[in-house]
């Protein structure tokens, strides 16, 4: 049990940190991305067939993979950004799923019968020890994503709270017209927050937990994980997406390893976040203000 | 788009084919066959497992090339219904049987089309020579047959060498792709048991989850103290498994089904980095076994637009389904219809049919059901190598102490 | 403006311009039997149709089967997406639960009491249970909106699939088939294959006539109204959680008629083609077509069909017909149209002097504007506010006012921006639940009620936002909003009063100063008790005030509806106002008879400045 649990904090991160993408995305988009795990994959399958096909280093496609799902993210932003500028953001994301979609098909056409996993950059442990006679393993890729996490999380922070540019980062989500009005770029600024969170869920995917495998649709429907995880700070606070997603890591490795509950490990975890969700937003009688 | 340049690719060989083998085989001799074409459908996952039906494809070029049967060529039309859609799967069949022209399936490669279909197949009395069969129903129908050993066999077998190798308490960790598979891996794990009397310290046999990760699976079989460990799953899912055993120092050997003996498995980073043995029971002649001669000069031709993740074993699966089909073609004396084609595959007459690149002589005939292919033969990872190394040699089901499972859970 | 123009177009004798605004004449679309009509010729059409194609291509009747099933599942999802405006990305899980119970019945032959007929007694079952999920999936919608709810319904999706993978369709499980109602046999036979399609066309032309008949009700016009604005809905005495959730279980009905239809087809279930993926792809494919229009429904039936046939026939992956609806659905969502909306705008462009008549082409008796005193009402109090106070975190917006409002006349609520009158409305019709004091309404306590309650027991309101939705008709907004209890002659009859377009007129064809007119006539029409008016004649000019106020003192003896009104012009509400609250910071500053109080000082002081001419 302790085994299970404690192995759960590795994807817990990891979908932590797809949750803390989605929450920074909601706040200064103003769009729940459904489509960025799909775009992290795609970038990830240009870079292993370029890996199979042209032998190239597996740094280097960790980097054409970055570059590759940072320019598709830019491009969603940017059709977001050109077509619906003042939409609400369920309209805006109803147009990621689309793209969701898209990208699926596209890969699934594309990258064919690819049986191959990512290369992980990393994959050993790099500290162990034991509780009572278990033995409980640390491994790189979960102090890499941690350590990611919190550069996202306190990076991100600093940046909108204490720089003029996150300040105006800020203006374009909350009073879009008026930062036009006083001459900030919005859709440059718009579609530059897309290419960044391209740029990070790729590199977030390259250090993913060993116990991913590949599959267009399961692997690009990670984002629902994720999102679950970001329901926890209700797409607004990424610190409770962050922990949301550790949380149902963790959860779910508890509870799989209570016999009577193990098939219905994402069911506890499901039930949970929502009633979370149902009482964090229990004020929110109506649909407008007034 | 893909398979628009695959089919290019195929007739510009085939073509170059033509001038090499024109006059070797083929009963037509001369040129190339021109007459009426004689019609088989492949239902395939493309996405999946496009090998079966590509590698068909090209093997019917080269007999056609040759003059196809008596002058008339194959053609293969390859339908493609990707998992998870049976409405693909069961329009498919329905054209298949609608065209009165089209005499069986041949290399169909689905993860549940035989469960769907087989009924509609025995009802329009057509035969399918299954290239990659997974659900239970390509080994449990009358007209079906397969020409590889199917995930039931192949989980025995796996089980069976971890046990060969003298594990006292192995776990077994499979992610079944559909109900009937995990009641059938349920039901090999019990014969197997009472066969050899070796308990399984676990027996984990998760759903396909829309992760896929199973890796709570694979700590859970752990906690049970295993001395080996047996892993069902396709190639990504049980590389990632290993992910999970490198993640907790585990040693243990591995025991992994035959659709991971690809070259890119041992490749894998985490099978690379993972310090204990991987082996795995091949369903067909391992790559380096001179029985596929004919075989890899096929593939050596690039008659087939494989690509480097390509399997292996799918696509000799899918070589030995075309030839079965021509050799039961070539038995038939008379017309060429759906009814002569099934007559003479359910027949005793053209059985059983040696190719080396099977471990037993393969028949399909008037049975009931179809374990055509019963034998398997071992290849192993030795630790961080990169490579399988064939080790053999055929086992066969008898030695196995085989019992056929029925699809239908009791009840 | 709007009545203005009306008023010029009378005045210019009905000649010229037949206008932005349109007066549609009924045509046998708007007739009860139109839905059911349009259905029969439907089957017709489709047998006729589909025995063509089944003989002379092979296109096949499974296939036909589908884009049917196809039909249902749209159709449903259409009612919350399309509809109600929420994003719910679970419909195939409903299906998916509508099938498992048919194939469990039909296979073990629980309840098979029916004989060839229970086969629709398991799809019955299976639609309930689906209506049961549906009405479990949308319990968060009631707290939960937009992209909340999507994740919420997606991850629904997810964890249902793994669940029905666990559980497995039996008839997959052991490879046996169910049987097909009727005794239909054989598998692939083309003749059993007609039949089972014969039988899911009538099914499913039903269903689509069942939908039609729904969105033009009530219900329908609550998912529309709910879409819009919840706060109007539950002004209109609709319960918002009741228009949530009924949306949901149609949609989750819709879903798990399909379930069963494809277990009619297929003979067995098979886990995957129900996975949140397949969700997804409806999803899009809903948004692309519009799916909430019957007719679209069914061609987004005919594309998820076709598509796939064409590519088979050309030998190629079937997740090009993905990649094509992952396009489509961005262009439809980003440009916020679908094909149905499209097609029916440019049907409307081309045909709109034949749909949009004149005003004068509508037989109206000639408007009669009598002019009647400031009406005196009985003296009896009908609304009785007492002591009421509302607090924003440290900021007082109502303390202690007192309002007392007597049956059959107009009281007018004046005071200068942010005195608090529109809290004083929400906290009297239920939008202020924490509000201290106490409401009555003839004798009734309504404090501490739900907004819906509180307007189904007398007490109606209208909005200074626009809260009509364009999504309705005229007709079906006020027949909503009076709950269904004003006949047709009494709902055209106070549309005419108020000089509103007809019946029939689609909403999203009128300009917002006539929404406001639509509004406060739909009040008029429910017949409350007490009417309370927001506005409502903010934006027109001058003169129309006039004629707007000569209308609004008829309205207490005419209609039997006593009336409060918040209004700026005080020219209006000297013109209508027996009697006058001035609210100033929240608290009453004078109240009394309309002489008393635009002469005391304390009154002329605080609109000083504030507000035009005393």
């Amino acid at each position: 049990m302790l085994l299970n649990t404690f192995a759960g904090l590795t994807p817990g991160v990891f979908y932590g940190i797809i949750g803390i993408l989605l929450t920074l995305m909601a706040q200064l988009t103003r769009t729940v991305n459904f489509s960025q795990m799909g775009v992290g994959m795609f970038g990830g399958y240009v870079g292993m067939t370029m890996i199979q096909k042209l032998k190239i280093d597996m740094w280097l496609a960790a980097l054409v993979g970055l570059v590759i799902a940072a320019v598709l993210s830019g491009i969603i932003g940017w059709i977001i950004a050109t077509w619906l500028p003042n939409a609400q953001i369920a309209t805006r994301s109803a147009v990621t799923v689309a793209a969701l979609l898209l990208i699926v098909a596209t890969s699934s056409v594309l990258f064919g019968a690819n049986h191959s996993n990512f290369k992980p950059l990393l994959q050993n442990n790099v500290a162990e020890f034991n509780v009572g006679d278990v033995k409980l393993f640390v491994s790189q890729n979960f102090v890499v994503l941690l350590v990611l996490a919190l550069v996202i999380l306190i990076g991100s922070s600093l940046l909108l709270k204490r720089t003029m540019f996150g300040v105006r980062l800020r203006a374009i989500s909350d009073r879009q017209a008026a930062a036009e009005l006083i001459g900030v770029n919005v859709k440059v600024l718009n579609v530059g927050v897309w290419v960044v969170s391209g740029a990070l869920i790729s590199i977030t995917i390259s250090f993913m937990p060993a116990s991913i495998s590949n599959d267009y649709i399961s692997f690009s429907l990670l984002v629902i994980a994720g999102s679950a995880a970001a329901l926890v700070g209700a797409f607004k606070n990424p610190w409770l997406a962050l922990l949301g997603g550790v949380l149902i890591g963790v959860l779910q490795g508890f509870v799989s390893a209570l016999p009577a509950l193990a098939a219905y490990k994402e069911w506890v975890t499901f039930i949970l976040i929502l009633v979370f969700l149902l009482w964090n937003q229990r004020k929110e009688v109506w649909d407008v203000a007034r | 788009m893909r398979i628009s340049k695959k089919v290019l690719v195929v007739a510009a060989v085939a073509g170059a084919a033509a001038l090499a083998l024109s006059g070797c085989s083929g009963s037509g001799g001369g040129g190339a066959a021109t007459g009426e074409p004689i019609l088989v459908n492949s239902i395939t996952d493309t996405k999946a497992f496009p090998e079966a039906a590509a590698v068909a494809t090209a093997v019917f070029e080269q007999y056609n090339a040759a003059g196809g049967l008596n002058g008339r060529p194959i053609k293969l039309k390859t339908i493609d219904a990707p998992t998870g859609d049976a409405p693909a799967a069961v329009n498919g069949a329905a054209d298949s049987i609608g065209d009165p022209n089209v005499v069986a399936m041949v290399g169909s490669s689905t993860f549940g089309e035989c469960a769907i279909n087989h009924q509609a197949y025995i009802d329009a009395g057509m035969v399918a020579f299954v290239g990659v069969g997974v659900d239970t129903f390509c080994f449990t129908t009358p007209n079906m047959a397969a020409a590889n050993n199917g995930p039931l066999f192949d989980i025995y077998a796996t089980a069976w060498n971890a046990i060969q190798d003298g594990s006292k308490a192995p776990c077994l960790v499979a992610n079944a792709a559909d109900p009937s598979t995990k009641y059938g891996y349920g039901e090999a794990v019990k014969n197997l048991e009472a066969s050899t009397g070796v308990k399984f310290a676990a027996v984990e046999i998760p759903d396909a989850n829309q992760a896929n990760d199973y890796s709570t699976n694979v700590l859970t079989a752990l906690a049970a103290n295993c001395d080996a460990l047996v892993f069902g799953g396709v190639h990504p899912t049980v590389a990632a498994m290993i992910g999970t055993l490198n993640t907790q120092g585990v040693k243990l050997p591995v025991y992994v089904q035959t659709s991971c003996y690809d070259p890119g498995f041992p490749m894998e980073p985490a099978v690379q980095a993972y310090p204990g043995l991987v082996s795995v029971p091949a369903e067909l002649a391992p790559s380096d076994d001179p029985a596929n001669a004919d075989f890899q000069a096929l593939l050596d031709s690039g008659a087939v637009a494989s690509a480097p993740t390509w399997s292996y074993s799918f696509q000799q699966a899918g070589y030995l389904a075309a030839k079965t089909f021509i050799h039961v073609l070539e038995s038939i004396k008379g017309d060429v219809t759906r009814e002569s084609v099934a007559a003479a595959a359910k027949s005793d007459a053209p059985w059983p049919l040696e190719n080396p690149m099977w471990g037993n002589p393969w028949t399909f005939g008037p049975g009931e059901t179809h374990q055509a292919n019963s034998s398997v033969y071992r290849a192993d990872i030795e630790a961080g190598s990169g490579a399988w190394k064939s080790i053999g040699p055929w086992v066969q089901a008898a030695e196995m102490k085989w019992k056929d499972i029925a699809a239908t859970p009791a009840g | 403006m709007s009545l203005a123009n009306s008023t010029k177009k009378k005045a210019a004798a009905q000649s010229s311009q037949p206008g932005a605004r349109s007066f549609v004449k009924p045509s046998f679309i708007h007739s009860p039997w139109a839905p059911a009509i349009l259905g029969v010729a439907f089957v017709i059409v489709a047998i006729l149709v589909g025995l063509l194609l089944g003989t002379v291509t092979d296109f096949g009747y499974t296939r036909m089967a589908q884009i049917l099933i196809m039909m249902v599942l749209l159709l449903g999802l259409g009612v919350v997406t399309g509809t109600a405006g929420m994003i719910a990305l679970c419909q195939l899980s409903f299906a998916a639960a509508g099938a498992l119970v048919v194939e469990y019945m039909a296979l073990y032959h629980i309840g098979d009491y029916f004989g060839q007929w229970s086969f629709f007694f398991y799809m019955i079952c299976g639609t309930l249970v689906a209506m049961v999920m549906g009405l479990i999936v949308g319990l968060p919608a009631l707290r939960l909106r937009g992209v909340n709810l999507a994740v919420v319904t997606l991850s629904l999706a997810f964890v249902f699939d793994i669940t029905i993978v666990g559980i497995g369709f039996p008839a997959q499980k052991t490879g046996k088939f169910i049987d097909r109602p009727f005794g239909i046999a054989g598998s692939n036979d083309a003749s059993a294959l007609g039949a089972t399609a014969l039988v899911i066309l009538v099914i499913a032309a039903a269903i689509a006539v069942g939908v039609v008949y729904l969105q033009r009700s009530r219900w329908g016009s609550s998912w529309k109204m709910v879409a819009f604005s919840e706060r109007g809905t539950a002004s209109a005495g609709m319960n918002v959680q009741v228009a949530k959730l009924s949306a949901f279980i149609v949609s989750a009905a819709a879903g798990g008629l399909a379930g069963g239809l494809f277990e009619m087809i297929f003979r067995q279930g098979v886990t995957t083609i129900y996975g949140p993926y397949a969700s997804l792809v409806i999803y899009v494919l809903s948004a692309v077509v519009g799916s909430y229009l019957v007719d679209m429904a069914f061609f987004g039936g005919i594309l998820s069909v076709i598509i796939p046939f064409i590519l088979t026939r050309l030998s190629w992956p079937l997740y090009i017909g993905d990649m094509l609806f992952g396009v489509l659905g961005i262009q439809a969502l980003t440009t916020g149209s679908n094909l149905g909306e499209d097609i029916r705008r440019g049907i409307r462009k081309r045909g709109r002097a034949a749909k949009l008549e004149a005003i004068a082409d509508v037989p109206r008796e000639a408007i009669k504007i009598a002019t009647v005193p400031i009406p005196k009402g009985t003296g009896k109090p009908l609304l009785v506010v007492k002591d009421l106070g509302v607090q924003f975190g440290a900021v007082s917006a109502n303390a202690n006012v007192n309002v007392t409002v007597s049956e059959g006349t107009i009281l007018g609520l004046i005071g200068p921006n942010g005195a608090g009158k529109s809290t004083f409305i929400d906290a009297v019709t239920g939008f202020l639940p924490h509000h201290t004091g106490s409401v009555e309404i003839d004798g009734l306590a309504i404090d501490k009620k739900s907004p819906s309650f509180i307007a189904r027991n007398g007490v109606r309101r209208t909005y200074q936002q626009d809260r009509v939705p364009s999504t309705l008709t005229v007709g079906a907004y006020v027949r909503f909003v009076t709950g269904g209890k004003a006949t047709r002659a009494e709902i055209d009859e106070v549309l005419d009063f108020f000089e509103c377009p007809t019946y029939y007129s689609p909403l999203s064809l009128v300009d917002v100063g006539t929404k406001r007119l639509i509004e406060v006539a739909a009040g008029v029409a429910a017949k409350p008790k007490v009417l309370l008016l927001d506005e409502p004649a903010a934006g027109l000019d001058h003169e129309q005030h006039i004629a707007f106020g000569e209308r609004l003192r008829q309205v207490p003896t005419k209609y039997g509806v006593t009336l409060l009104i918040i209004e700026h012009d005080l020219d209006l509400v000297r013109s209508v106002c027996s009697e006058i609250t001035v609210l100033n910071f929240g608290e009453v500053l004078a109240s009394g008879s309309q002489e008393a109080v635009l002469s005391n000082p304390e009154v002329l002081k605080a609109y000083m400045g504030e507000t035009e001419m005393l």
